[in-house]
């Protein structure tokens, strides 16, 4: 531990301790004082308390006897022992016993209630109060004891009086001494406890109380309420002092509170007194000695504690201080001074400490700066590239830096000492002869010995190193040789460079007298340099001639053409696919296009031109072929009516014609060579379908032109599209357009035309005919409307005509009638002929309106449609038709009928109609005949009745189904002529057709059809 | 060092468990007792529920089951039929069964003092029995606890020379009507039951107990059959210490004994057994003796009083319906 803290902690100690030993102490006295003090002032209480109560019965016991020992009461007891109550004489001594000496005494206090008992039986004479004469008091022992000497009877319950009691009885006797009674008093209880609980003090916890026998409480506690006989207590303390004893104890109270109790048996009456005090009230004081004890303590501590730091830390400073100094220093800063200026032992010590320290730090410095110079010259020597060795001057090996040792493959450690020669084998590489050992040079001659070439280091390990070494020797100050130093490179690497150079340089000549292009290198003049074998084959030389001193502009046609041919070399320092006109040697002239490069010198000098060049001509002809065939397709297409243009790969239009100049309104000289083609046709850039097949993107087709184009069947590859262009023309045309990809002679594609149509007029033309046919439909649907509206009317008007036909009608019928019933007297035969003809009349005009109706209403209903057992219907109907009778005559063939899809009543209707009508015309025919059946269609189902009745002329036939037509008279057979008019309305209303076939006496046959589903 | 230390850690450790186990007896099955109650549960028994709350019947190994009384129950009747072991019965009943050669027992007596008490309101003037002389006494009445009142009355009467024809006797009304009403001047109550009541009503009356006039009646005794004590006497020892204790605790914190008590009573007026339980205080506990003493002279003095009443079929020795040993057993030889 540092020093600091350990005087803190001895100040503290002797701080702390001897405070500590007093203060404990002084609690302990104090403790032992308070004790004792509170021990002594319960028992004096308990002494002081016991001694009033004795007093107090003490007292009263004698006022008692006192009493009791009067003539007048002996006398009065005397009189109210022989008699009875009921006596005057025993009322007066009573009266006079109470009034003049019981009454008057409870004035004095003490006694709450004076009586006076017959000796016999305790029966109370006279008393204060008077509910209680005539009791009996014979069970108690105030009576009992009291008859012999005066008793006091110890605090009990009455139950008369309902709480508790104290009395004392003392005998009445006579001169004689014999017993006339017993005069008993009965304490006031009020007073006792008065003394029992006096407080002397204002204590809050101080109690006083006593205990009977029966360990009940005979007073109230402080603390309790009705405990008084009531409640028991064991407590140690009453436990104690029952038993007799007088006594300090600590224990807990009848609360269970820690209490420290003062207890004293009470003999005479027979209780003990207790007089306790809480610990807590009594041991507060303590508390507070020991809380102000500690408290001194604490603070002395503290102070002694600040104290002791305080001192602490003055006393070890310079020592600290000196400790850090030294520290420091240790550490290496020379340059810390400790610096102390007290005149104690401590600085002393101080100022030595400083001195010493100088001192170490000007050798320190010194030495500091020779390993520093030391250390500068070791890694320099270490670091330089090439091997040192260094010998002394006897050749011996003093040091050897990494690369020598590297490549001696010696350590220098093995190295020292060892004469040069064996670590450093040097032979010539060639002769490989050993090379004389430069040290011996350097020592002998004292020069500097310059680099060896051709030699080759043998390593230890007998590799062998080309290398390349000199040697110098090593001087000092005075200028004597102190040793030689030898420094060496591997080269190894300079020398397989050089060959690769030479290799290198080797591939290049072979490259270039290889080449096709004719290569040549000149001076700025023309004067060949060198050439290669190309170069006098493509100008007609012979390879083999030597050109040496040839000159360049002799090639040109015009050798002044050479002049603009060198500016641009000047210019741009080269020339790239340079056209020269030039003549063979044989005088051909030909086209050459060269490539060629200017060489200047470090001052920008022209020093030499170096080019390349081929023969041009041919290629120069193929060219102007190509550019005639351009032309001559250019012409074509430009000529042509038809909108064009064409794009090369890189979308790039190369023609656009005339045509499409006009309708696109795009000149071919704005277009051409850029990829604006879209511009002719859409607002914003987008391919058009040639950019999409010169990428080949066919899958972008659909994208750019939905639902709009088609591949294009004559060509492979190629797609047509329609689409309305609204930026043509003066609102947009429509425009066919077709596009083909334009394939090489290897069926890579490297551009596409694409060709336009103005479709617009034909597209107005079809637009016309088709909102003539919506308009052509809607006139239908409209017409048909109106006719239905038509129908509609005519059914509506035929219905309320027929209907107020009727009423009329019925008139006509209805008073003829009377007239025939009523006035039949005043009419004769031919009066009631005309009647019945008038009433026939209208009953037909009836039936003909009936039909009618029923026909209008035909044309109201509506239809329900299900399915129709045809077979069933017509049997039913024909059934409901005849009777037994006429079907006997009757030959009725019904053939097996398909089901039909209908209005089931309104087919019934037609069955109704056509077999009444069979069975009507048939009737004259001896053997009616009547046919149904039928034949299915592909579309429909024909049904037929056949008859062999009176038939019908077939000129007549379209007749037949009119309404009111008929073809018959009345008079041959009745009928309105509606039915078959209805029949035709329900078939047609089935979406079927009527006819009829008959021959005039040979019977008819009516055919139906009605769409099969 | 330390193998011997354990060793004889060991050895103690085992001593201890033998002594434990071995000389202990097996434990006994508790002994069942039915202890016939005079009435229903209320705070008059308080000092057998401190007894069986408290585990005294448990530590001498006694399971006691408690059998209500009321009305119509036969409680010397209950234990003379084996019933019950012990009944908490009026004195006369003992005398009075055993002169009908039942063999009932008293082995102590709780209530040292009557709770009977006769009546009148404070103005009447009625404070001493002489006064009764033409007065209306409510006092009549053969049932159970009510025959009390007839005793002491008539006994009350004889000893100071009432002549009972000057009386109006009539019969006790438990709910005091024509008391309250004026109708009738004296009435007959218990000081734990009646008075109590009367005094909730916030009436102030004039108390004549019959033990100021020489009356000595014991109230509650605790009796068995002398067949029970001839065959099982520690068991009755037994039972009667437990018993005794608990009354004892029962005196001594009487607060703490109702609280007990309303565990059992169904009427858990806590007030009504409060009073009830003060009142009972001064006639258990009487400051004389200990709790359950018995005086022969009390009991010559019940004899004679029901001997002259005609109420016993034959004479008896009363020393034979009481007895003391079980008394001295418990408490040592030692009255006080």
């Amino acid at each position: 531990m540092k020093l600091a803290p350990k005087l803190t902690i001895l100040f503290l100690l002797l701080a702390i301790v001897p405070t500590a030993i007093v203060g404990y102490l002084a609690y302990e006295n104090g403790q032992r004082t308070i004790v004792q003090e509170t021990i002594d002032h319960l028992v004096s209480i308990n002494i002081f308390k016991s001694n009033e109560l004795k007093r107090w019965v003490e007292d009263n016991k004698n006022n008692l006897e006192q009493m009791a020992q009067r003539p007048l009461i002996w006398q009065y007891a005397a009189v109210l022992a022989k008699h009875v109550n009921s006596d005057p004489a025993y009322r007066k001594a009573k009266g006079g016993i109470v009034e003049d000496h019981l009454k008057p005494r409870l004035k004095y206090g003490g006694f709450l209630e004076l009586f006076v008992m017959g000796p016999h039986h305790g029966q109370i004479s006279a008393s204060t109060n008077e509910k209680q004469e005539g009791k009996y008091r014979d069970t108690y022992s105030y009576f009992i004891e009291g008859k012999s000497h005066t008793h006091i009877q110890g605090i009990y319950y009455s139950p008369a009086l309902e709480q508790p009691a104290m009395t004392i009885g003392t005998p009445i006797r006579d001169k004689q001494g014999n017993l006339l009674g017993v005069l008993a008093g009965r304490l006031d209880l009020g007073e006792l406890s008065k003394i029992i609980v006096l407080q002397s003090g204002n204590s809050p916890t101080e109690d006083t109380y006593l205990v009977n026998t029966f360990n009940f409480f005979v007073t109230e506690p402080r603390f309790g309420q009705g405990y008084a006989l009531k409640k028991a207590i064991r407590t140690e303390g009453v436990e104690a002092g029952l038993s007799g004893k007088d006594g300090v104890g600590f224990y807990k109270d009848y609360r269970g509170v820690p209490v420290i109790g003062a207890y004293k048996w009470l003999p005479e009456s027979n209780m003990c007194i207790l007089t306790e005090i809480d610990q807590a009230e009594a041991f507060a004081p303590i508390v507070h000695l020991a809380w102000v004890i500690t408290g001194i303590a604490s603070a002395s501590s503290i102070l002694a504690g600040f104290l002791g730091v305080f001192f602490a830390r003055t006393i070890t400073r310079p020592v600290r201080q000196l400790a850090a100094g030294a520290e420091e220093i240790g550490r290496g800063n020379l340059e810390h001074r400790v610096g102390r200026a007290s005149k104690d032992e401590i600085g002393g010590l101080s100022r030595a400490f400083d001195r010493m320290t100088e001192n170490l730090k000007a050798t320190m410095v010194s030495r500091d700066e020779l390993a520093l110079s030391e250390e500068r010259y070791r890694t320099t020597m270490m670091s330089v590239g090439d091997g040192v060795i260094a010998t002394d001057t006897e050749g011996r090996v003093e040091l050897l830096n990494p690369v020598a040792e590297a490549l001696t493959g010696w350590r220098q450690e093995e190295a020292r000492g060892k004469p040069l020669e064996e670590v450093f084998r040097i032979i010539n590489e060639e002769t490989r002869q050993t090379v004389e050992n430069p040290v011996r040079r350097v020592i002998r001659e004292g020069l500097v010995v310059g680099l060896a070439n051709h030699s080759v280091l043998i390593a230890k390990d007998d590799t062998e190193h080309p290398i390349a070494d000199s040697g110098a020797p090593i001087r000092d100050e005075k200028g004597e040789i102190t040793g030689v130093v030898l420094v060496f490179r591997d080269q190894t690497q300079e020398r397989a460079a050089q060959k690769a150079l030479k290799e290198s340089e080797r591939k290049f000549r072979d490259t270039v007298r290889s080449l096709d292009e004719g290569y040549y290198s000149a001076t700025a003049d023309g004067l060949l340099l060198e050439h290669n074998p190309a170069f006098s084959r493509i100008l007609g030389i012979d390879i083999a001639q030597d050109l040496k001193g040839a000159k360049l502009p002799d090639f040109w046609q015009n050798p002044d053409d050479r002049k603009e041919y060198l500016n641009e070399l000047k210019t741009k320092g080269f020339v790239r696919n340079y056209l020269i006109n030039v003549k063979s040697v044989s005088g051909e002239k030909m086209v050459v296009m060269s490539n060629a490069h200017l060489i200047k010198d470090e001052n920008g000098r022209m020093v030499r031109i170096e080019g390349t060049f081929t023969d041009f001509t041919e290629r120069k002809r193929a060219e102007e072929k190509l550019r005639e065939s351009e032309a001559r397709l250019n012409a074509v297409m430009q000529g042509s009516p038809i909108p064009k243009f064409v794009i090369d790969m890189n979308h790039r239009v190369i023609y656009w014609n005339k045509a499409l100049e006009e309708l696109s309104g795009i000149r071919a000289s704005e277009v051409v060579g850029t990829t604006q083609q879209w511009k002719a046709f859409y607002p914003l850039e987008r391919p058009v379908m040639a950019d999409l097949l010169v990428d080949g993107a066919i899958e972008e087709i659909p994208r750019w032109y939905e639902g709009k184009f088609k591949a294009w069947k004559l060509i492979d590859g190629a797609y047509e599209a329609t689409d309305f262009f609204p930026k043509l023309g003066e609102a947009g045309e429509w425009l066919d357009l077709t596009s083909a990809p334009i394939r090489d002679a290897h069926g890579t594609v490297i551009g596409a035309v694409e060709t336009l149509e103005n479709i617009t007029d034909r597209k107005r033309a079809e637009e016309e005919i088709r909102r003539l046919n919506e308009s052509l439909e809607q006139r239908v649907v409209e017409r048909t409307a109106q006719l239905e509206a038509a129908n509609k009317e005519m059914e509506a008007f035929a219905y309320s005509v027929s209907h107020d036909l009727r009423a009329p009608l019925r008139a006509v019928d209805g008073y003829t009638r009377i007239l025939l019933e009523d006035h039949a007297g005043h009419l004769n035969e031919d009066a009631q002929r005309t009647c019945g003809h008038i009433r026939e009349g209208a009953q037909r005009m009836g039936k003909l309106i009936d039909d009618l109706l029923a026909f209008s209403r035909l044309g109201r209903a509506e239809m329900q449609a299900s399915s129709i057992d045809m077979q069933r219907l017509a049997n039913s109907v024909f059934f409901e038709l005849t009777t037994l009778e006429n079907r006997d005559s009757l030959d009725f063939r019904l053939q097996s009928l398909s089901r039909a899809e209908g209005d089931p009543t309104m087919v019934r209707q037609i069955w109704m109609n056509l077999i009444s009508n069979a069975l009507k015309f048939s009737s004259k025919r001896e053997q009616p005949v009547i046919e149904i059946g039928c034949h299915e269609e592909a579309k429909e189902t024909i049904y037929y009745v056949r008859d062999n009745g009176a038939g019908f002329d077939m000129q007549y036939s379209h007749k037949l189904f009119g309404v009111f037509q008929r073809l018959h008279s009345t008079r041959e057979f009745e009928g309105t002529g509606v039915g078959l008019a209805i029949v035709r309305r329900i078939v047609q209303r089935h979406g079927g057709r009527t006819w009829a076939e008959g021959e005039t006496e040979r019977g008819a046959t009516f055919y139906f059809s009605l769409p099969r589903k | 060092m330390r193998k011997i230390t354990i060793a004889s850690v060991g050895l103690l450790l085992s001593g201890l468990l033998l002594l434990g186990c071995g000389p202990s007896q097996p434990q006994k099955a508790p002994g069942e007792v039915k202890l016939q109650l005079k009435w229903v549960h209320q705070a008059q028994f308080a000092g057998f529920y401190m007894a069986q709350e408290k585990g005294y019947y448990a530590k001498e190994n006694i399971k006691v089951n408690f059998l209500e009384g009321g009305q119509g129950i036969d409680n010397a009747g209950s234990v003379i039929s084996g019933n019950a072991n012990f009944g908490v019965v009026a004195p006369e009943d003992v005398l009075i069964k055993r002169s009908q050669g039942a063999p009932l027992t008293a082995i102590a007596a709780i209530y040292r003092r009557s709770a009977v008490v006769y009546l009148s309101m404070i103005d009447s003037g009625i404070v001493r029995p002489a006064d009764f002389q033409g007065k209306k006494v409510a006092a009549a009445g053969t049932a159970g606890a009510i025959r009390d009142f007839e005793f002491q009355f008539y006994a009350l009467i004889k000893k100071l020379g009432l002549d009972s024809k000057k009386l109006k006797i009539v019969a006790y009304d438990p709910d005091y009507v024509a008391f309250y009403k004026g109708e009738v001047d004296v009435t007959a109550a218990f000081s734990t039951g009646g008075l109590i009541k009367m005094r909730q009503k916030g009436l102030k009356l004039n108390l004549i107990w019959p033990s100021d006039y020489g009356i000595h009646f014991y109230s509650d005794t605790l009796a068995t059959t002398e067949r029970l004590i001839s065959e099982k006497p520690d068991l009755v020892t037994r039972f009667l210490r437990a018993s005794l204790r608990g009354w004892q605790d029962a005196i001594e914190d009487y607060r703490h004994a109702v609280t007990v008590t309303l565990k059992y009573a169904e009427i858990k007026d806590s007030e009504l057994q409060t009073a009830m339980m003060e009142a009972m205080l001064p006639l258990v506990h009487t400051g004389e003796d200990r709790i359950g003493w018995m005086k022969g002279e009390v009991w010559q003095g019940m004899y004679q009083i029901l001997l002259e009443q005609r109420l016993l079929a034959r004479p008896l020795d009363t020393n034979q319906a009481y007895t003391l040993r079980f008394l001295e057993e418990i408490y040592g030889g030692k009255a006080k």
